[in-house]
């Protein structure tokens, strides 16, 4: 029966309208917008309304696109044609238009868009829900740009989501659409380690190189995260993050563990062990060192016979030694 | 030629026409080019780049254009001369072409699945419904 209702349901706009704002009435306020419901029922005309006037949200915002233009690592003077993915009211696309680029961009909220084209952005906007992927043909953008856009897919706004699936879709597309060399960078808002591992992981396996970025580590409120993807080998480092001692990038196959607080740029390396350690970098976490190899076994049986002795020598009561001393137990 | 019109802002540029495919992942292969039905239409110049026009035309799927613009009822060469990139004229043709053209109104088709796109104040809607992704 519960199924069959659930099937009967309208999968329309007022439908998804009506259950976003019940979900936002319900849900308490963690901080973290993408909690409220998906991001074109919570950027409705109100709140995109306020998105727009808000100086310290548009200073925010613009710094944000300005750090990862940056990142783009484009040629000085270069004009390129960019995506801008979640490119809201045209903040970040207003930086891209200043720098001399030209841009489409994609955003899941027609508020938001509305307020992007009466702000007068210069760019091709077109209403998209990236979880879809982007709709391009190959080989097409210079680079890409992201800001706090990706929290938004680790969500799951209804039954049909699942965000690996859709992270996933958006890497492999966004991959595809970049001319080879070319980069794209995510500004977003990590949740947790799981969630860093989850995306590192999609974006290695579609066939992107690069790192995460950690501008300010230290601070809580100045540390911002950005992905660096390369669609292929651009030849480029990775860059520099603010704000940290500069100790160098954390290698996966380096035995040395890197002490968290300094690092704040690890690379990606197809081993899950790297991706671990890129996390709980970025993170700030310790990382934990790698064993290779198999490991040791430490209670072997000269171990044992010399521990039994050390007994017998204080006058404690002992086993005598047989030839079944320290031999592998099947059950006990 | 074009109606001029209050919404100053609008933009769905012919050269965003010629990079967007039809969203549904089982078109792939027959997803391109968006067939192009255009209600309202203005334009809107912009400074000349012709380095700009000739790095996006090593891109550009020409075939596309021509079709693209004869929606407009804009009318260009069949065929891209193989010395675009020095001849300035042609440049600043190609890039009214393609970036000075907005669509205010109208649809995009997909030549796979006919699946319509509407364009509403400038702005293609490409978003699919749940059945379809």
């Amino acid at each position: 029966y519960q199924r069959r209702v659930r099937d009967s349901l309208p999968h329309n706009s007022q439908h998804r309208a009506f259950c976003g704002i019940l979900k936002m009435s319900l849900a308490g306020d963690s901080g973290r917008p993408e909690h409220k419901g998906p991001a074109d029922v919570v950027y409705n005309e109100t709140e995109a309304a306020k998105y727009a006037t808000s100086s310290r949200m548009v200073a925010i915002q613009r710094h944000l696109a300005e750090r990862a233009l940056e990142l783009l690592n484009l040629p000085k003077g270069f004009r390129g044609y960019i995506a801008d993915l979640g490119c809201g009211s045209g903040l970040s696309g207003e930086v891209l238009s200043e720098a001399g680029h030209r841009w489409l961009g994609f955003d899941l909220s027609t508020a938001m868009l509305d307020v992007a084209r009466s702000e007068n952005a210069e760019g091709d906007l077109a209403v998209l829900d990236l979880g879809q992927g982007l709709p391009v043909r190959n080989a097409i953008f210079d680079g890409a740009i992201s800001v706090s856009a990706l929290q938004w897919l680790c969500q799951a706004d209804n039954s049909s989501h699942i965000p690996r699936r859709r992270l996933m879709r958006l890497f492999q597309t966004t991959y595809n659409c970049l001319r080879r060399g070319a980069r794209a960078v995510f500004q977003f808002y990590p949740e947790s380690g799981e969630h860093i591992e989850l995306i590192t992981t999609c974006a290695l396996r579609c066939g992107f190189t690069g790192g995460l970025l950690v501008d300010y580590p230290n601070s809580a409120k100045a540390k911002k995260t950005y992905l660096v993807l390369n669609a292929g080998h651009s030849g480029a480092a990775m860059p520099k993050a603010l704000g940290a001692a500069t100790r160098a990038d954390v290698d996966g196959d380096s035995e040395e563990p890197s002490r968290g607080a300094s690092s704040s740029s690890s690379i990606f390396t197809p081993s899950s062990n790297a991706v671990a350690a890129a996390a709980a970098a970025a993170q700030g976490r310790p990382v934990r060192r790698q064993r290779r190899g198999k490991k040791k076994n430490l209670k072997n049986l000269d171990w044992v016979l010399k521990k039994k002795e050390q007994r017998r020598m204080r006058g404690e009561k002992t086993a005598r030694d047989s030839k079944y001393t320290a031999r592998r137990r099947t059950h006990w | 030629e074009y109606g001029t019109h209050t919404h100053k802002n609008t933009k769905m540029r012919l050269s965003a026409h010629n990079v967007l495919t039809c969203a549904k992942k089982s078109c792939i292969g027959s997803n391109f080019p968006l067939r192009l039905n255009a209600r309202e239409v203005t334009s809107e110049a912009s400074e000349f780049d012709g380095e700009f026009v000739a790095r996006f035309l090593e891109k550009v799927d020409w075939p596309a254009l021509v079709a693209g613009a004869a929606s407009l009822n804009v009318t260009i060469p069949d065929t891209l001369p193989d010395d675009y990139a020095d001849n300035e004229e042609l440049l600043a043709n190609v890039q009214k072409v393609l970036f000075d053209v907005h669509v205010i109104e109208g649809d995009l088709f997909c030549p796979g699945c006919d699946r319509k796109y509407n364009i509403r104040n400038g702005i293609p809607n490409m978003l699919l419904n749940e059945t379809e992704t």
